[in-house]
């Protein structure tokens, strides 16, 4: 067993433990990272999903919920987390949301003001930039298209790439490396600074004698710090933290994943899905309604799952793939979900609630109608008892009333399941993100989020985390 | 993967993606080979379970959804299956490659 002795140990180098471990670092404190996955050279990707979803993915993708519909919650495992194989998407929290969290969750310190120059230190830092439409692909300019013919609001998404190419594969290693992920950025920031980056490394408990945390136990390595990071991502923190003694009524429930969905249209036209960046283009007029329109596309391999039917059916729409357009709604859901740990393994029970089924009908809709102004021959849509729609006619989607169990979801975004908040009884960490009543031991991960946002997390995540280290360390931001 | 399994796996996936010209049928992909990988990278009980509805399911088994993307997954990842439709893989890393060595992606590969 290697014993090593931190300031700080940061367990998980996704998009909390990557930022967290870098700003420590650069504080001048001896982090150590402890990290289940490995290093990953993007020169060695192949863009090849099904390959590389069994290298990359937890669980070689297998990961889903039990409950109404079963929801698969594909999760990247690596050096960098799920940002190696996110789509790069990044928004800051809508103010509508921090205002959420302030008169919900006693948040009162999260306002866009104080949060402004950490949302900035990040962006510098991953290299956020709004996709050209020259990348964005022939899927977006088919859904940006349909946008601007029926007026409805839309923009290219803000990413996190440098030398983009438009390889089409984001969510499977970017072959490139232009993605700005955190095993690219903030892990090596962390190494230049001095951090020691432990790979293979799963946790097993934290030990905490007296109300202080005391070291991190791994396979093969112990950390003595006081100072311990939790990072392991929304659905193995609570495991961990259970593990280890904390017990809180809210921890491992109140998840929210964002589930997700897509339709498929055929056109006249080559799409060519796999050409250009997937996720480049959103619409946003459903977004105060908790439904938000993005990009998804992708290689046959991909397509070809999310593709309805089987048999001759399936082929015959797999023939015309490269003339097929996939778009997907996403849907802010509430706080159904929980988290607890079986055999070793996270046990997630999720159930849709009949609200965010409605959402995906209306989301569907407008996605329909969009389709079908941009030229859309026949619409897609992977809702049960929904027939395809042709002729411009979306009433059979109009009309219908979705259940929970007629939506074919995925979901990208679990959250929430040791959310912060002022209230120990309904929260498990403080607005510091220290756990309540225990000093040293903090998280830093989706896990805090305390409500969906309704837009991809990753910046937050990492905003919370570069804030987190900032107080740890001083409270001020350092210069970069 | 055992010879039995793998011949499940191949009239299972049959049964799901239905084969015709233009394309090959699924003994003359890699979609087995592939499928073993990603049994081996599965975790032990799903490993097992899968293995286990492939010999005793079979055909049957194309109603469920998440086995049959599986079965998708595996057909239409296979390279001249993904190139017919219009994808050439070695193409993207090419193209890729040369970008990343013209230095236009700017991250640095793997371990520090």
């Amino acid at each position: 067993m290697r014993r090593l002795v931190a300031d700080a140990c940061v367990i998980g180098s996704g998009a909390g433990g990557a930022p967290a471990a870098k700003e420590l670092a650069e504080a001048g404190l001896r982090v150590v990272v402890l990290e289940e996955g490995e290093w990953q050279d993007h020169r060695t990707f192949t863009a090849r999903p099904r390959e590389m979803t069994a290298r990359l993915y937890r669980d070689a993708g297998q990961l889903a919920t039990v409950g109404t519909p079963p929801i698969m919650l594909p999760l990247g495992r690596a050096v960098g987390g799920t940002t190696v194989v996110n789509s790069g998407t990044c928004f800051r929290t809508p103010d509508r949301v921090l205002a959420r969290w302030r008169a919900e969750h006693g948040l009162e310190d999260l306002t866009p003001q104080a949060l402004a120059p950490v949302f900035d230190r990040v962006e510098d830092t991953i290299g956020v930039a709004r996709v050209p439409a020259d990348l964005a692909g022939g899927n977006a300019a088919v859904v940006r298209r349909g946008a601007e013919a029926l007026g409805v609001s839309g923009d290219f998404l803000l990413r996190n790439a440098r030398g983009c190419v438009g390889s089409g594969v984001c969510a499977f290693g970017c072959p490139s490396g232009a993605k700005q992920h955190m095993g690219a950025t903030y892990a090596r920031l962390a190494v230049e600074a001095g951090a020691e980056v432990v790979t293979g490394a799963r946790v097993r408990e934290v030990v905490v004698e007296r109300g202080a945390v005391r070291e991190a136990v791994a396979d093969g390595v112990r950390v003595r710090a006081p100072l311990v990071v939790v990072a392991a991502g929304t659905l193995l923190t609570p495991g961990l933290l259970r593990r280890s003694g904390i017990r809180s009524p809210a921890l491992g429930r109140n998840l929210t994943i964002h589930p997700a969905s897509a339709a498929r249209a055929v056109m006249d036209e080559d799409v060519d899905p796999w050409r250009g960046v997937p996720q480049s283009y959103y619409v946003d007029e459903l977004a105060e309604d908790g439904i938000m329109l993005e990009g998804i596309a992708g290689p046959p391999d991909q397509a070809a799952m999310a593709t309805p039917g089987r048999g001759d059916l399936h082929r015959e729409r797999m023939l015309a793939v490269r003339r097929t357009a996939s778009f997907g709604v996403m849907v802010s859901d509430g706080a159904t979900g929980s988290v607890r740990e079986v055999l070793g393994r996270p046990l997630v029970r999720y159930d849709l609630h009949p609200r965010d089924a409605e959402r995906f009908r209306r989301g569907f809709e407008l996605l329909a109608r969009i389709f079908f102004a941009a030229g859309a021959r026949e619409v897609l849509v992977p809702l049960g008892g929904v027939p395809p729609l042709r002729d411009g006619d979306t009433s059979p989607l109009r009309d219908r009333v979705v259940r929970p169990r007629d939506v074919q979801a995925m979901a990208f975004h679990p959250l929430g399941t040791a959310r912060m908040g002022t209230d120990p009884a309904r929260s498990v960490v403080g607005s510091d993100l220290q756990v309540h009543g225990v000093r040293g031991l903090h998280v830093a991960d989706g896990s805090v989020v305390p409500t969906s946002p309704g837009v991809n997390p990753q910046v937050t995540i990492m905003a919370l985390a570069t804030r987190m280290a900032h107080a740890l360390a001083g409270g001020r931001l350092a210069t970069a | 993967m055992r010879a039995r399994e793998r011949r499940a796996f191949e009239a299972f996936t049959t049964a799901v993606v239905a084969p015709a010209p233009p394309l090959p049928p699924v003994e003359q992909t890699d979609a087995a080979r592939a499928f073993a990988a990603t049994l081996a990278a599965s975790p032990r009980l799903h490993r097992a379970g899968l293995r286990a509805l492939l010999l005793l399911g079979g055909a049957r088994l194309a109603a469920v959804k998440p086995l049959r993307a599986l079965a998708q997954l595996h057909y239409y990842g296979d390279d001249a299956v993904m190139r017919r439709l219009g994808y050439d893989a070695d193409e993207v890393v090419a193209r890729a490659a040369a970008a990343a060595h013209r230095g236009e992606g700017v991250a640095a590969g793997g371990r520090p």
